[in-house]
């Protein structure tokens, strides 16, 4: 049988499945039949058919069942090319294998020559002592290990060379989970798990101390004993195996180094020189474990190799950014967010020198003394903490009420000159309450409120109250009050205090009188006087004062501002809010119900409470349910304004109105910013309405306002403020007039303002793509990772890429994401993959994507309207000219029984729906139907307050004109439909641009053409327009004009999107490709 | 006992993980690189289960190659077609593991420790079961030089104990395809090891 050559073997195989398929009795005929003379051939078949039907020899079962009795036996065995293990090691008698890493393997053994009975765990090293330097280094190093004795170190025991020439070492032999699975296990809340890991530190520091540095931190290597005691293992274990060669030994082991390179310092990475910086690299990745249960390096696709240059590269996460309970984050603000990040610089010089600096930090925040790393915090992360610290003093105003653990302090003494204004720090102390009588009450909300209030004035530092109370506590009860408050003030590094007390007025009214203290000399400052009718109306009276005093800028807003009953709802509501402006709406949601539960009347906090409701954020894949608790929540809002202050009233119904699109918005809107000029959420909803109306200058105006008024928080990296808003929308009205480059100084004005917004990055990019920027645009997106989710920048990049025409690109990358997305997170990824689809031409394909969302969203209606993936599938059917079917989807899209929606909103589905109807009757040649479309889509228009579908009853009217041959008046009628400029670009535009190139005015077709092509806002404005149809247009309309240049462009886009089209478009892709080639050859005649 | 080194930390499993699933990108040679690691611990399984206590317990390929599997990657994560790209991993790991042992056996029968042992029927019988696995390697050697799927098929659902289905779906085949290949397989082998 070895005679036969492989290649026969083929053949033969052939013949017996040809054998096999036929039944058992025809078998040896058939072999008989096809082989003919070919005995040799016949013999083989014929066997091998043979042992098909009895393959006595080949074992039965499974392979490890039957090779199971050659796994048992003592000692163990092993099955890499080793040898099996000794039987004794020294004086130690091995039991059995507890396991095996990359270097060799591990046995439990025990002493049995009567002296000891201690077990131990033995390593056998792979490597062989062949290498007589190795083994001398060996034993050097050796000795140095077994001096590291520590109670938190498995010690060392001893180490030799077995009779069959291989390296052992005996180790301690620790029974114990990995510290990271230990603490999680156990629910350890953060103080035991800082205690546990300052003792793993005391270990590292022991060995630092003797110049060992471990080198493979990792919870691996850090068990948790029963008893709850850390150990340390395989210290230094690496160097000492090292070989003489000059490779690091990260890159000559195997196995256990690499798969965790989360814990390698860059450095390591590097392979440059390991010092005990390097150990505390490890420390400060695991400690961030602890905290957050998180590693900090995430980038956005994590293999081994971007993870390595993640840590090479980007900055760490900071741990209170990664948790969600606003308690957590709290807990890790400050001190513990720049203790890990200290240990996590990239530069060893900058980190703690060694693992001793580490615990002695994490002590000292502990103790509640300040924290080493607070001053050696990089400069990048300032601005982010100095928003944090913001915020939290806001929020700190009540943490007194309850006791709430260490605030942060805010003091950056060491950064500011001595003399400015903005080097007052300032503390909030002790304010008597006289009003009940002469025996003191404290009037600690009041203090809280002051804090609150004057920590929103620019250009002043305020301690929180919390951290007074604190520091308070901590200075003792035998000191008296004033004094206490004194020292604390000190600890807490303020340079002022404000002390005072609260008298009774025989009219009712309240008195506050204030002192501002200087805390270096006890030296009063200032001192002021305030009334008010209730605490209140005293905290805001008494802020104007202090601020003034100061020579500050008047905060915006105010405490007396929000109607509640409970103090504590305020908390929640002020936390709320920061999480609001920060974009974090989940958080907000949770704090805002928060509030509502403590005073069920709170209406600002419903108003909030709407704002952060999952619809807003969850829009392409919500469900009719988030769209319920959204209406419900607004309704709340409307029903609780009645009872709140008329400019909270006037808030609430502007809010309202806007988003349901109804009429009445802009009048409430007008009301608010005329009788409430400070109030920068007026100006925004007036300038909003105002553009939706399509009065663009007026709503320039007033977005520049908003801005003006809030750069301040905009600065600070609130992502949802006022600002934010208000520059998105300037940059849309300066693209909506054609005037691109102020559109750029927009956009550019955004990212200097919040440079690590993703908004304001996007908008960046679209409006270089929209001038044809495009490598500037793509290297924007290349540069420093900004905030937000990896699919959002997915999503950017999709766009982009779409714009630029790499349709392929898009689609490749797209596909790959939709792959990785879980449940309904890919629908943002599905809509715009078919938009790629539908430009390249690959009807097909795109029907298949747009009928999967459909499924995948079941037939629930999304957004409580029609669900945009039937519109997809309709447009994508009309795209293939399915007419009738598109128009009959169309028709049942506006016929959807839209449940618990404001008319606006259903009316404005309707109109959209029922003019592509139109559209794709017109396209049939069928308008019996067009004449009352146009009257019902009139009818419809009237009820929504958006400018286009008012008009668009034009656009089917346009299209019956059409029909009927008069083309003068149906390009009247289509331009009356798109008289109010806005970014919906849509088949109005194509039929006009149409009309025109019949009526031999190329010119304004390219007009009207021109801004559909630079794709804005592409997800929206693709639904009823590729952009490879609009280019295909330009390029008629060029040609027409007699620029063959910018034709040649438009028909190279053209042929170039259409590439891999279905069939359907294959004549006018060549067309396109041979208009630009011919154009392109008379261009090179002509020179 | 709790046994640190077979119980990963939980950042070594998602490290894991997210390295089967860029395998999936990167190709063969990213797979290559999960090799060491997944014999490794199959291993370390293994050797557990089967060798610690003496005596054989009775416990299936599957059921190993299955506890390496949720041992090591977080399975939420892991779609089928990475898992049957472990499933092939871990069949060719097995493989090798249980070759080893065999080799082991023999050599130490010839020449080593055994040496000093009396050979009872057991014994015999346990030798014979080496040499069976050693020949039937060899003769998958030479089988996978002229048809690789049908050698593929015999280390699938031999030495990893996968049943026809996840078989198929490793090598994207039918049902039909696997049984076929199965007993075709076989029966060459069966007359390879008749003559080695």
């Amino acid at each position: 049988m070895a005679d036969i050559p492989q290649d026969r073997w083929t053949t033969i195989e052939a013949l017996v499945d040809q054998a096999l398929d036929r039944p058992a009795a025809e078998r040896a005929d058939f072999l008989r039949v096809a082989c003919g003379d070919d005995v040799t051939l016949r013999q083989a078949a014929e066997e091998w058919l043979a042992a098909c039907e009895n393959p006595s020899l080949f074992p039965d079962g499974q392979a490890a069942v039957f090779a199971a009795p050659l796994l048992s036996g003592s000692a163990g065995r092993f099955s890499d090319s080793e040898p099996p293990a000794p039987e004794r090691v020294g004086p130690y008698r091995i039991l059995h294998e507890l396991g095996r890493g990359g270097m060799g393997a591990v046995f439990l053994a025990e002493r049995d020559d009567g002296q000891l009975d201690r077990r131990v765990a033995v390593k056998v090293m792979r490597r062989g002592a062949d290498d007589a330097t190795l083994r001398r280094r060996f034993v050097d190093e050796r000795q140095i290990l077994a001096r590291l004795e520590h109670p938190h170190i498995a010690t060392l025991l001893d180490g030799g060379v077995t009779p069959d020439g291989r390296l052992y070492l005996v180790m301690q032999y620790v029974e114990g989970v990995p510290i990271d699975r230990y603490c999680d296990d156990l629910g350890l809340p953060v103080d035991a798990r800082l205690r546990i890991f300052v003792s793993v530190c005391g270990a590292v520091q022991h060995a630092h101390r003797n110049q060992v540095v471990h080198r493979d931190l990792k919870p691996g290597n850090i068990l948790v004993t029963p008893e709850g005691q850390p150990k340390l293992l395989d210290f230094g274990i690496a160097k000492l195996l090292q070989p003489a060669s000059s490779l690091s030994p990260e890159l000559t082991r195997t196995g256990e180094r690499l798969l965790t390179p989360e814990y390698a310092s860059p450095e390591q990475i590097r392979g440059e020189a390991v010092t005990p910086a390097s150990d505390v690299h490890a420390l400060g990745v695991l400690l961030h474990r602890l905290l957050t249960g998180q590693r900090p390096f995430r980038r956005q696709a994590l293999s081994s190799h971007d993870l390595e240059r993640a840590i090479l590269e980007d900055d760490p996460t900071q741990p209170s950014d990664v948790v969600t309970a606003p308690g957590e984050r709290r807990r890790l603000l400050g001190d513990l967010d720049a203790i890990v990040l200290t240990a996590l610089r990239k530069d060893p010089s900058q980190r703690y020198a060694d693992a001793g600096q580490l615990a002695d930090d994490i002590e000292r925040h502990l103790d509640g003394r300040p924290v080493r790393a607070r001053g050696r915090a990089p400069a990048y992360r300032l601005r982010a903490v100095l928003r944090q610290h913001r915020g939290l003093v806001n929020a700190g105003a009540v943490g007194a009420l309850v006791g709430a653990a260490a605030l942060a302090l805010w003091s950056w003494p060491s950064r500011v000159p001595a003399d400015s204004a903005a080097s007052v720090v300032l503390a909030i102390g002790r304010i008597a309450d006289y009003r009940d009588g002469p025996d003191v009450q404290s009037a600690a909300p009041l203090v809280d409120m002051l804090a609150t209030n004057l920590a929103r004035a620019q250009g002043l530092s305020v301690v929180s109250a919390g951290r007074m109370y604190d520091l308070v506590a901590q200075v003792g009860s035998e000191v008296a009050a004033e004094e206490a408050t004194f020292r604390a003030a000190r600890n807490a590094g303020a340079t002022q205090l404000l002390t005072g007390a609260i008298h009774a007025l025989p009219s009712g009214e309240v008195r506050l009188d204030l002192q501002r203290v200087d805390v270096a000399s006890g030296t009063i400052l200032g001192a002021q006087s305030a009334l008010g009718a209730d605490l209140y109306g005293l905290a805001d009276s008494a802020t104007s004062h202090v601020v003034a005093d100061l020579g500050l800028a008047a905060p915006v807003g105010s405490i007396a501002d929000v109607t509640t009953r409970s103090l504590a709802a305020y908390r929640h509501y002020t936390e709320g809010l920061q999480h609001f402006s920060a974009g974090r709406l989940a958080a907000a949601d949770t704090a805002f119900g928060a509030a509502l539960r403590e005073d069920s009347t709170f209406a600002m906090a419903a108003l909030y409470h709407a704002r952060s409701s999952g619809y807003q954020w969850r829009y392409a894949s919500a469900t009719t349910a988030d769209r319920a608790e959204f209406e419900g929540r607004y309704a709340r809002a409307q029903r609780l304004a009645g009872k709140a202050s008329d400019r909270e009233r006037l808030m609430i119904r502007a809010y309202y109105e806007t988003y349901h699109l109804s009429p009445a918005a802009m009048a409430v809107a007008e009301t608010l910013a005329v009788r409430y000029p400070r109030e920068i959420d007026g100006h925004l909803m007036l300038g909003i309405n105002q553009a939706m109306q399509g009065d663009l200058q007026p709503a320039i105006a007033r977005y520049s306002l908003v801005l003006e008024m809030d750069s301040a928080s905009m600065r600070l990296g609130a992502d949802r403020c006022a600002g934010c808003v208000a520059i998105n929308s300037l940059v849309e009205a300066a693209v909506l007039m054609d005037s691109l480059p102020r559109a750029e100084r927009y956009a550019r004005l955004w990212l200097e303002l919040q440079p690590s917004s993703l908004g304001a990055r996007g908008n960046l990019v679209q409006v270089l793509d929209a001038q044809g920027r495009f490598s500037e645009a793509a290297m924007l997106l290349r540069s420093a990772p900004v905030a937000g989710t990896a699919q959002d920048s997915v999503i950017e990049l999709a766009k982009h890429l779409i714009r630029a025409g790499e349709l392929p690109v898009a689609d490749t990358l797209l596909d790959t994401w939709i792959r990785r997305a879980r449940g309904r997170t890919g629908t943002p990824l599905l809509f715009l993959r078919a938009v790629v689809l539908r430009n390249q031409g690959r009807l097909q394909d795109a029907l298949v994507v747009a009928r999967h969302l459909r499924t995948a969203s079941g037939d629930r209606a999304v957004g409580g309207a029609a669900p945009p993936s039937a519109m997809l599938q309709a447009q994508t059917l009309f795209d293939m000219g399915r007419m009738r079917a598109a128009s009959a989807l169309f028709d049942s899209i506006s016929r959807w029984p839209a449940t618990g929606q404001p008319p606006s909103v259903q009316a404005t589905f309707r109109v959209l729906a029922l003019s592509m109807s139109a559209a794709s009757l017109h396209a049939a040649g069928d308008t019996g139907r067009l004449a009352a479309l146009a009257d019902t889509v009139e009818r419809d228009g009237r009820r929504v307050l958006l400018s286009r579908p008012q008009d668009q009853h034009h656009f089917v009217r346009g299209l019956l004109l059409e029909m009927r041959g008069n083309g003068t008046a149906a390009i009247d009628a289509f331009r009356s439909a798109l008289k109010h400029v806005t970014i919906d670009f849509g088949r109005a535009n194509m039929e006009l641009a149409g009309l025109y190139l019949q009526e031999n005015r190329p010119g304004d077709a390219i007009a009207t053409l021109r801004p559909a092509s630079r794709g804005w806002f592409i997800e929206t404005t693709n639904l009823h327009l590729t952009l490879t149809e609009v280019h295909e247009r330009l390029a008629q309309a060029h040609e027409r004009a007699g620029a063959p240049d910018s034709a040649a462009a438009h028909w190279t886009w053209v042929a170039r999107s259409w590439q891999s089209s279905d069939a359907g478009f294959r004549e006018r892709r060549q067309h396109a490709a041979a208009r630009a080639a011919a154009i392109a050859d008379s261009a090179r005649v002509a020179r | 006992m709790p046994d640190p080194d077979i119980a990963p930390s939980a950042d070594d499993q998602a490290g894991l993980t997210q390295r089967l699933l860029d395998a999936r990108d990167g190709g063969a040679a990213a797979l290559d690189a999960l090799f060491p690691i997944v014999y490794e611990r199959l291993h370390r399984i293994a050797h557990a289960h089967l060798g610690r206590d003496g005596e054989g317990r009775t416990i299936s390929t599957t059921a190993l190659v299955h506890e390496a599997y949720l041992k090591l990657f977080d399975a939420a994560r892991v779609e089928w077609q990475d898992r049957s790209h472990f499933l092939s991993l871990a069949s060719r790991a097995m493989r090798q593991i249980l070759i080893d042992y065999a080799r082991r056996h023999g050599a130490a029968r010839r020449g080593g420790e055994l040496q000093q042992v009396d050979l009872d029927a057991v014994q015999i019988a346990v030798a014979e079961r080496a040499d069976t696995l050693v020949s039937l390697d060899a003769a998958l050697v030479r089988l996978a030089a002229f048809s690789p799927r049908l050698a593929k098929v015999v280390e699938l659902r031999f030495f990893g104990g996968l049943t026809e289905e996840e078989t198929a779906q490793v090598l994207l085949v039918t049902d039909r395809t696997v049984r076929r290949d199965w007993i075709k397989a076989r029966g060459w082998l069966h007359q390879e090891m008749q003559v080695s």
